[in-house]
């Protein structure tokens, strides 16, 4: 994936969240973006989804340069997977992943079927198929949530800290759920607070801190920070990694 | 614990018949009541029953679909559309009922040319009354609906149509069941008004009743009872649908 940003300005009301954000990525499979709270990587994945818009600068993800001219279907080739499910509550599952390839992407109803239930399987929830979603755990309903994404094989797929609404043992379910991402070769771009994770699952990482990329580079650099920033950003990390 | 329903069930009632045959007791008139003096008159009043349950019913279809509107105005991206819907819904909530049911008759039913189509001007009338109404049912509703469901339906690449279509309503329609059947009970009382415009609904029979047959406390009791005969089943129902609604993301 080609991910290039210029001179990216964001500020809710009168507080400035993005600060002059540049970036100039190719050829990446799966970035991870770390940073302290409020740092502004939710902000940065809801602009590069076209979920807002930037106040200033260019934003380009592949070949899509995201302005005002560019139509809506930017939507159908992208996936975004909230901190939270966001399964709608009256359709099953499988009616979950279906509705968007039907009504969206203009698939026949049995076209669609197939295709959902074929990942479903890949990711072993077909037993969830039929059933609404209140009735699975925290880590089914992500992990559906992922799937339903992945249907409309996205270029890309953003994942807002995903599994932080999740204890421990779910998480992991949803963690290797992600790590199949990266044997498929789909492209990705995480927010994750999981850094052995990241070093796992990514090949390139950006460091945020206070509306800005302060540091970024190969996954390897998690080994060796350059910045002050991302130094104190990891032994803090491996305090809270060590007390929970 | 059944025994005990019913006991206090019994109690309630005696109450009520007590309270009945005191009122009866002490009517100064009670030797001259005769309510069989409406009874040539009971095809007349039927009818009128039936106009106030037909003009009910289509006034809650009217004003919800029409209440939809407003509430699509009032979320539009033209500010001048949220003007119009916000002026509105003032106008609506500043007039009392029958003055906006003349105002609607007179300034819009008769230019119109439906000076004598008033039932249909009545049902006109009352739905637009109704729809602000009815549009504050749909904003409360959409509250249910968390953000991040939103901003998901917005990145799947949804349309505006397709979102209320497929997702929003079929979620906020069941949590609206309750204040509908509400409304509607609001809906059938606040009808006698139309009689005003000369709607021949159940009050406006009534009365043309009443004056033929002399029975003038009678007819008004008729009445009563013709009104509590549709808004009690209709409460009821309502709390049947909020104890079920409850239940049913859990069901
Ligand atoms: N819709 C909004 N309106 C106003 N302020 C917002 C909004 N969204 C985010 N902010 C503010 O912008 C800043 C960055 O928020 P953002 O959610 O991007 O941070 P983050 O890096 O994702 O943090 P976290 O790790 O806690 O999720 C925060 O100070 C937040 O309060
Ligand atoms: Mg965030």
């Amino acid at each position: 994936m080609e991910l290039i940003l210029k001179n990216v300005m964001k500020s809710y009301g009168s507080t400035p969240v993005l600060k002059d954000v540049s970036i100039h990525l190719e050829n990446k499979f799966a970035v991870a973006i770390i940073g302290p709270s409020g740092a502004g990587k939710s902000t940065l994945l809801r602009l590069l989804s076209k979920i807002e818009e930037t106040d200033s600068g260019t934003i380009q993800v592949n070949q899509h340069v995201l302005n005002e001219t560019l139509s809506d279907s930017y939507y159908k080739q992208i996936g975004f997977v909230f901190q939270s499910h966001t399964l709608f509550p009256h359709l099953s599952v499988l009616k979950n992943i279906t509705l968007v390839l039907e009504k969206v992407h203009k698939k026949s109803k049995q076209e669609a079927n197939e295709i959902a239930l074929n990942l479903l399987r890949k990711f072993d929830l077909e037993d969830q198929a039929n059933k609404p979603p209140h009735q699975l755990s925290g880590g089914q309903s992500q992990r559906v949530s992922i799937v339903r994404s992945l249907a409309i094989q996205p270029e890309v797929l953003f994942l807002d800290e995903p599994t932080s609404s999740l204890d421990p043992v779910l998480k992991q379910e949803v963690l290797r759920t992600i790590l199949k991402l990266k044997d498929d070769h789909a492209s990705f771009v995480i927010v994750t607070h999981e850094l052995l994770f990241a070093k796992k699952a990514a090949d390139y990482l950006i460091f945020m801190k206070d509306g800005q990329i302060i540091e970024h580079g190969d996954i390897s650099i998690l080994a060796k920070p350059q910045s002050i920033e991302l130094r104190e950003f990891l032994s803090n990390e491996f305090i809270d990694c060590n007390q929970s | 614990m059944k025994t005990n329903k019913l006991f206090h069930g019994l109690l309630a009632f005696l109450f009520y018949a007590v309270l009945v045959i005191g009122i009866y007791l002490l009517y100064p008139g009670r030797d001259n009541l005769q309510f069989s003096a409406l009874l040539p008159f009971s095809n007349f009043i039927l009818s009128g029953w039936l106009t106030t349950v037909f003009i009910s019913i289509v006034t809650l279809l009217f004003s919800t679909i029409l209440g939809f509107g407003l509430y699509l105005l009032t979320k539009s991206k033209h500010l001048y559309l949220r003007y119009i819907a916000s002026i509105f819904n003032e106008i609506v909530f500043g007039s009392p009922t029958i003055v906006f049911f003349l105002v609607v008759f007179y300034f819009i039913g008769v230019p119109l040319g439906l000076g004598q189509q008033r039932l249909l001007v009545g049902i006109i009338a009352f739905s637009l009354y109704m729809s602000p109404y009815m549009k504050n049912l749909f904003l409360g509703a959409m509250e249910s609906i968390d953000d991040l469901q939103l901003q998901a339906m917005r990145v799947f690449g949804f349309s505006n149509s397709q979102k209320y279509r497929y997702i929003i309503l079929p979620q906020i329609l069941k949590l609206m069941l309750p204040p509908l059947i509400g409304n509607l009970t609001f809906i059938v009382k606040g009808s006698s008004l139309l009689n005003f415009i000369g709607v021949q609904e159940i009050y406006n029979q009534l009365t043309s009743a009443q004056s033929s047959s002399f029975a003038v406390v009678e007819g008004y009791f008729m009445m009563f009872l013709l009104y509590l005969l549709i808004t009690v089943p209709l409460i009821r129902l309502t709390k049947y649908f909020e104890r079920r609604v409850s239940t049913w993301n859990l069901s």
